[in-house]
């Protein structure tokens, strides 16, 4: 029974320990915790700074100095990008809780600069990059140029300085090339450098005082007496086609709705119902040895004479011509006071001051090159010039007439257009065209000043008139020029 | 026999007592981060709202809670195309039912994604957390995204006395607005008038139901409906001569993929009054929670027939 009783007693201390061992076994599950995100780090600076940067190819939207944060272990490709530099890529091995600093000095690498090829007419002109000199003279390359925006600016004396505004990019080379204007010989007056009130100018006069005169194309005329510029608006029109002083006191101006006279005090107004002017759009003025006035209009000639003060306008009456009511291109009176007319498209039309006769001259029955004759000028020999309108067949020379004589002269460019003629004191001829300057004493032995010789924009070319100092003043589309060369 | 006994005794004791251990069966809170922003085709500024899951301090009411949650200070970018706009932050302060609130935003200037086209967020948290998603704005810029049968004029020319306009049918989430244009005499300036989809009578008082989200790709209007709309925009009828009236303006906001989807998971809710023990999660934001989204809109417009109008005593736009 005692033996029963102790297998009993085992059994439930066997049970028991079972019981309690296992009784407490719970199941609990638990999420495991959050791994914390990497922690690796690059601070990446430049010199210049600005660069866009890029990782593994990817715009990060950050541009240096910045940092890339919270990066995994591991090797990255980091690409720094920044206009006109060339590309920049490298590989960065990044290893988590380390920091990685990076400084690329760009301004020191070789190979992303550029260079700017710097040379002037003439040379020897000192070199200013951002109005810094860089001590050095034209022709000269500057190597190891940061890429950006550069001012360039060339100074030489006695010469007007240039410049320019290049951009420089990583591996290239930027020409700057410079023709100088020698200010001893040129002077010029822009919107840009002076207070002139438009670069369009139509014409070009100066008065016994040296006052000088010019005409626009829309902001009626003007004077400059060598410091300050003024102003002057008529009601008629502020188109002023041309201008030319009478030898008295008065300066006119011919405008599409009549002329204008300025006697220095007084500006007197000839249009409609203010005038006998039989037509209103004035393309030519010109004055014989008596101040009488020749005005050439799109409707005919006509002659306006003063005896006392008095105003006569002689409409002219030809049987054998159109002179009353051609369009007259220019006028000019020579020596001889014949009256000299340019027909539009029909040559030249003389009237013979002692006889009042009127002769027409064309291809036909002269030695004329063309009919399209644009300029007319009369020397002080007696000698008139005549220059031609662009022509297929002619229109790049001119014709001289001297009494019965007549030569024709080729001293102009090829297939330009004279668009001015002007004789000055010393009998030298100027001769304005579309391609330039023309200057010479003998039509054998001209020069030609263009913008690819003096660095002028003179091509476009509208008058021609001579100081007392003996300075040739040029009206053109893109502002005023003096000459100071010919004394 | 005694000690037997005292053994069971010990036995049962051990057996009760072994077993009682605390047990708590709430999780550790853990913070989780949500970013939702829905980039618009119609907008150059989009938004872009970052914030954090949290314990409310009595552990029963969140919405007892106010505090805001946005996350500050997050570094978020947006690619579109070849350029990555970074976003900027700023805050809003809103009156909600009598309490000030303010809301911490990003946002994203000159950026007027196309439809049809695919933009990808990533969202550096200051911890480290890094939220990312994608979203392509449907391609609705088909010239014959409407279907050629829609109807063109108000009232339709085939005599229906409703008109209907069909569209593409891209397998998504479509949110119609219907609107009237039209300029009060003497000013340049357009006003539009939304009209519902009908008028429904509520305790006697007529009360609009205006289009909400749906699959369906196509619409219907009634004239009627049309009409009680037109009529509330004069106050009587003597003041409808004031008023010009332009056109029909359907605007069709198109939700991308995963707005579409989570609208579809927002519609396993019986009514307002009854709470899901589950509700659906849905999430597209990798590393978080939120929706990452986008809708592209297209207008259809219907003209109004000039003698319709004269009829209803509105002028017509010449």
């Amino acid at each position: 029974m005692i033996k029963y009783l102790n297998v009993l007693i085992n059994i439930f201390i066997a049970l028991t320990v079972l019981v309690v061992f296992n009784s407490c076994n719970k199941d609990v599950s638990v999420t495991p915790p959050d791994e914390p995100p990497p922690n690796g780090y690059i601070f990446l600076n430049s010199n210049p700074e600005g660069f866009q940067i890029y990782l593994n190819n990817i715009l990060q939207g950050r541009i240096t100095p910045d940092s890339l944060t919270w990066l995994n272990t591991g090797t990255y490709n980091i690409t720094l990008k920044k206009n006109l530099f060339s590309d920049s890529s490298f590989s960065v091995n990044v290893i988590n809780g380390k920091r990685i600093s990076l400084f690329i000095d760009f301004a020191n690498d070789a190979s992303m600069s550029g260079s700017i090829s710097c040379s002037s007419t003439p040379s020897n002109a000192e070199i200013f990059l951002n109005d810094s000199s860089t001590g050095k003279v034209t022709p000269f390359t500057l190597h190891n140029v940061l890429p950006g925006n550069y001012y360039v600016r060339y100074h030489l004396t006695n010469y007007q300085d240039d410049s320019e505004f290049v951009t420089v990019s990583s591996s290239s080379s930027t020409s700057v090339y410079k023709l100088l204007i020698n200010t001893t010989l040129w002077q010029y007056y822009t919107m840009s450098n002076s207070a002139i009130p438009t670069n369009n100018l139509t014409c070009v006069t100066v008065d016994k005082n040296n006052i000088v005169y010019v005409g626009s194309a829309a902001n009626g005329f003007f004077s400059f007496d060598g410091k300050n510029w003024k102003t002057y608006y008529n009601s008629l029109s502020n188109q002023i086609n041309c201008s030319i002083f009478d030898n008295n006191t008065n300066l006119l101006f011919g405008t599409p709705k009549g002329f204008v006279a300025y006697n220095g005090s007084i500006l007197k107004q000839y249009g409609f119902m203010t005038s006998g002017l039989i037509n209103y759009q004035i393309q030519s003025i010109a004055v014989d040895n008596e101040s009488n006035w020749y005005i050439a209009t799109q409707g005919g000639l006509m002659e306006v004479y003063q005896p006392y003060g008095v105003m006569y306008w002689l409409s002219f009456s030809d049987t054998s011509g159109n002179i009353a009511t051609s369009y007259i291109v220019a006028a000019a009176v020579d020596h001889n006071d014949n009256v000299w007319a340019g027909i539009l498209n029909s040559g030249v039309a003389v009237k013979n001051a002692s006889t009042a006769d009127w002769y027409y001259y064309a291809t036909s029955n002269s030695m004329l090159q063309s009919n399209n004759v644009s300029a007319i000028a009369a020397g002080p020999t007696g000698e008139v010039w005549i220059g031609y309108g662009l022509d297929n067949k002619y229109g790049h020379g001119l014709t001289c007439i001297n009494g019965s004589s007549w030569n024709n002269y080729y001293p102009t460019p090829p297939n330009s257009k004279t668009t001015a003629i002007f004789i000055d004191s010393k009998n030298i001829k100027w001769v304005g065209t579309d391609q330039g300057l023309v200057m010479f004493s003998s039509p054998a032995s001209p020069t030609l000043f263009n913008n690819a010789n003096t660095g002028l924009n003179i091509n476009g070319l509208s008058g021609i008139a001579e100081d007392s100092y003996g300075n040739i003043w040029i009206s053109t589309d893109s502002g005023l020029y003096e000459y100071k060369g010919n004394h | 026999m005694k000690i037997f006994l005292q053994i069971i005794i010990i036995f049962i004791s051990l057996l009760l007592l072994s077993c009682e251990a605390p047990l708590n069966v709430d999780a550790p809170f853990r913070q989780r981060y949500v970013l939702n922003g829905i980039m618009m085709s119609d907008s150059s500024v989009q938004y872009v709202a970052i914030t954090g899951t949290y314990r409310p301090a009595n552990d029963i009411n969140p919405i007892s809670d106010t505090s805001d949650k946005s996350i500050i200070g997050a570094y978020v970018n947006i690619w579109y195309m070849d350029t990555v706009h970074t976003l900027r932050d700023s805050s809003l302060v809103i009156d909600t039912s009598g309490h000030i609130d303010t809301v911490h935003f990003y946002y994203a200037r000159n950026l007027k994604p196309n439809p049809g086209q695919n933009l990808q967020i990533q969202a550096l948290l200051p911890n480290g957390l890094l939220l990312q998603s994608n979203t392509t704005l449907p391609d609705v810029s088909s010239g014959n995204f409407f279907d050629p049968s829609s109807d063109l004029v108000v009232p339709p020319i085939n005599g229906n006395s409703y008109i209907y306009i069909l569209w593409q049918s891209l397998g998504f989430v479509y949110q119609p607005r219907i609107l009237i244009e039209y300029y009060r005499i003497g000013s340049n300036q357009v006003q539009y008038h939304q009209v519902p989809l009908l008028y429904s009578n509520q305790n006697g008082n007529s009360t609009p139901d205006y289009p909400g989200p749906t699959w369906n790709n196509s619409l219907r209007i009634d004239l009627s409906t049309i009409i009680s709309a037109l009529n509330e925009i004069a106050i009587d009828e003597q003041g409808k001569s004031n008023f010009n009236i332009a056109e029909i303006d359907i605007q069709l906001l198109v939700y991308d993929q995963n707005l579409s989807t989570y609208y579809s998971s927002l519609q396993n809710s019986v009514n307002d009054f009854t709470v899901i023990i589950n509700p659906p999660d849905y999430s597209n934001i990798q590393g978080g929670y939120g929706i990452f989204g986008s809708f592209s809109r297209t207008d259809y417009l219907i003209k109004f027939d000039e003698k319709y109008l004269d009829s209803l005593g509105y002028n017509h736009q010449l």
